[in-house]
């Protein structure tokens, strides 16, 4: 007992430590059904926070051998892809937003940032976790968010054309609206001052220095560059191509997703339908066998109980006996009638892999070829704002 | 007409005509802009729109630009208002020794200005094309919708001034943000959960009745005006100096002439 009770406080101790480290939130299960909320009135301009989805973490496969089966990288990198972009398409549908993009991982620059990365997803199963981070460096929350859906779900969304995760998008654009309703008019313009003062900042330092009290990850105003400052409307000029950039991006993302839309929904509903199917036998199996076993078990229970030597005693022994191992035999056969359905689910899996593959490919090469050269740009332009700034102020900057 | 009189004296009629050429282009750029961004901010411009739009105003830019050259080329003291780089001459004719140590600060600020307006103008033409490329690989069911997340903000979120704000909060959405709290929820949606209202899609649309904001009799039925014509008829409306007025209707029936 006195050892049993030492080798729990380890185990406590890690719990106890878990949680103070944790910064997830708590986890939310999504229901069926859930409603979009939307605007009532179209928000004044000035109220309008503009939100980067960033391309989500696609997180590690499942260490269970037998729960990775199948899925892979490449499918993973694909959803990391996919579904941000039904979230912001989601969000922008609130009115709640001003642009809505979607933005590779670590772009600097946005108003408010949603991060997500996938914890699972198998096609019935998407656990997400979801953060988001404002320009002054304010979280606004860590959750993850998770749905299980069935295969007879997605016959339903053929009809109904929508994902069959939607409820989870609806949901976390629903507590992101509830978190922005609570900002006062004087926090979302902060808001957004800091973030264009965070990108002048970075584009011309010496220019910029002193506007913003940076303590940590969080950032202040510590004043403001006059509305008519040239070099500020310079810096919003190359602010306004950065959208630009990151608008044609959105292009790239947006032609990803349609094409990959129709072979990933079909993914998900083959590979759910196998797995229930694979279910059921497994259950069916499982419950043969049990009752195989019971049986041989009541046989020898008889033969125990010293009444194996009446001749009716011994004849209902035998059939129990033959029916247990009968029954067992067919809870084996079911046992193996699953592995056709694990090797489906396999094979299922391979082909999208080979089928997402490509297209992962071609817009990660086509996002980096275009903030390649939009990155050499801006060094010209950092290169070019500085010498405006010495030849303005007459000072040399650092 | 007494853009016409200049420090230098009287234009001749060629540089006169080129001079109101450049008020009319800088005119129109300097609104287009202005308009431009605050339709990005809005999100009422669709990914098609705002590339459209972005290539009028990089051409307005360019046009202006030629014009500031030109005149420069041509002796003609430019007036401030009309902000022309005002080395232009010598960006265009390759300098014989290093201008830039014979520059005085103004100047050099000057040339380093229309570096970056060029780089600028440059990188919007670059993004166009990589625009063109999207649209062109955009899978053929609906390729119309390639843009993605589109219309681009704008700057200006008021830094500087305190910038006047709107006034109503945010409409719908009530109620704890329900940090905690776990298990399924059905059916959850607040308030507001319907109306319809599509996010940058809603936005509100441009008053097109030319007819109402005093335009010429020969100016055509806006309704079909394309993001550079509305572009061109709203310069138009806005413009309170009778002749430039009328430059950029000429321009816009023009256009529409040239597009019909």
């Amino acid at each position: 007992m006195a050892m049993r009770s030492i080798s729990l406080v380890p185990l406590l101790l890690l719990l106890a430590l878990m949680q103070g480290c944790s910064t997830m939130g708590p986890m939310r299960g999504v229901g069926d059904t859930v409603v979009l909320d939307k605007t009532v009135v179209e928000l004044p301009e000035a109220q309008l926070l503009d939100v980067w989805v960033e391309i989500f973490n696609p997180g590690t496969l499942p260490k269970d051998e037998e729960d990775a089966a199948g899925l892979s990288m490449d499918i993973r990198e694909a959803e990391a892809r996919y579904f941000p972009e039904q979230l912001r398409a989601t969000m922008e549908r609130t009115g709640y937003w001003g642009a809505v993009r979607l933005v590779p991982r670590n772009t600097a620059g946005s108003e408010l940032l949603v991060s997500g990365t996938i914890i699972e997803s198998d096609g019935e199963n998407l656990e997400l976790e979801i953060s988001a981070r404002d320009a002054t460096g304010k979280e606004w929350f860590r959750r993850t968010y998770s749905k299980e859906v069935d295969y007879t779900q997605y016959l339903r969304i053929d009809r109904e054309g929508e994902d069959v995760f939607q409820p989870l998008y609806n949901t976390i654009a629903n507590d992101l609206a509830k978190l922005r309703a609570k900002l006062e008019r004087g926090e979302i313009t902060e808001i957004r001052r800091v973030a264009s003062l965070r990108f002048a900042s970075d584009l011309a330092p010496d220019a910029f220095d002193g506007y913003l009290e940076q303590n940590g990850e969080r950032f202040n105003l510590a004043r403001l560059p006059a509305a008519d400052d040239p070099m500020y409307q310079r810096v919003q000029a190359i602010r306004d191509r950065d959208f630009l950039l990151i608008d044609t991006l959105n292009g790239h993302f947006d032609n990803f997703t349609r094409e990959m839309e129709q072979p990933y929904t079909d993914w998900r509903r083959a590979r759910s339908e196998e797995a229930a199917k694979l279910r059921a036998l497994e259950r069916e199996a499982m419950k043969r066998k049990l009752l195989g076993v019971a049986a041989i078990i009541g046989a020898i229970a008889i033969e125990a109980s010293g009444n194996g030597n009446r001749a009716g005693s011994s004849v209902a022994r035998d059939v129990l006996i033959l029916g247990g191992a009968y029954t067992f035999k067919t809870g084996m056969d079911k046992s193996s009638e699953t592995g056709i359905h694990r090797d489906a689910i396999i094979e299922l899996d391979e082909s999208f892999s080979v089928e997402a593959r490509p297209l992962v490919v071609e817009v990660e090469g086509e996002t980096h070829e275009l903030t390649g050269s939009a990155e050499m740009q801006y060094v010209k332009w950092r290169a070019l704002l500085k010498r405006i700034y010495e030849s303005e102020t007459g000072f040399a900057g650092t | 007409m007494a853009g016409l009189l200049l420090a230098g004296g009287v234009l001749h009629a060629d540089e006169a005509r080129s001079l109101e050429r450049l008020r009319v282009n800088h005119a129109a750029m300097v609104s287009s802009e202005q308009d431009f961004h605050d339709r990005q901010r809005r999100g009422t411009l669709s990914g098609v729109e705002a590339t459209d739009y972005a290539a009028y105003v990089a051409r307005l830019h360019r046009l202006v630009a030629e014009d500031c050259a030109e005149l420069a080329l041509a002796g003609v003291s430019l007036p401030p208002e009309l902000g022309c780089p005002r080395l232009t001459p010598n960006l265009l004719v390759p300098p014989p020794i290093d201008q830039a140590s014979e520059q005085t600060p103004d100047e050099q600020l000057a040339a380093l200005d229309a570096e970056l307006m060029g780089g600028l103008g440059d990188f919007d033409e670059m993004l166009l094309r990589e625009q063109d490329r999207v649209r062109a690989k955009a899978p053929m069911s609906d390729a119309g919708g390639a843009g993605g997340g589109g219309a681009g903000a704008g700057s200006g979120d008021g830094s500087g001034e305190g910038a006047g704000e709107g006034d109503a909060g945010a409409g719908g959405a009530e109620g704890e943000s329900a940090e905690s709290g776990e298990g399924t929820e059905a059916s959850q949606g607040t308030g507001g959960a319907n109306a319809g209202m599509g996010g940058r899609e809603s936005g509100p649309r441009t008053q097109r009745d030319g007819r109402k904001r005093g335009a010429p009799g020969n100016i055509p039925n806006g309704d079909d005006d394309d993001v550079v014509a509305r572009q061109l008829r709203e310069a138009a409306e806005k413009e309170t100096s009778p002749e430039l007025k009328a430059k950029l209707w000429e321009e816009y029936r023009k256009y529409k002439e040239g597009t019909s």
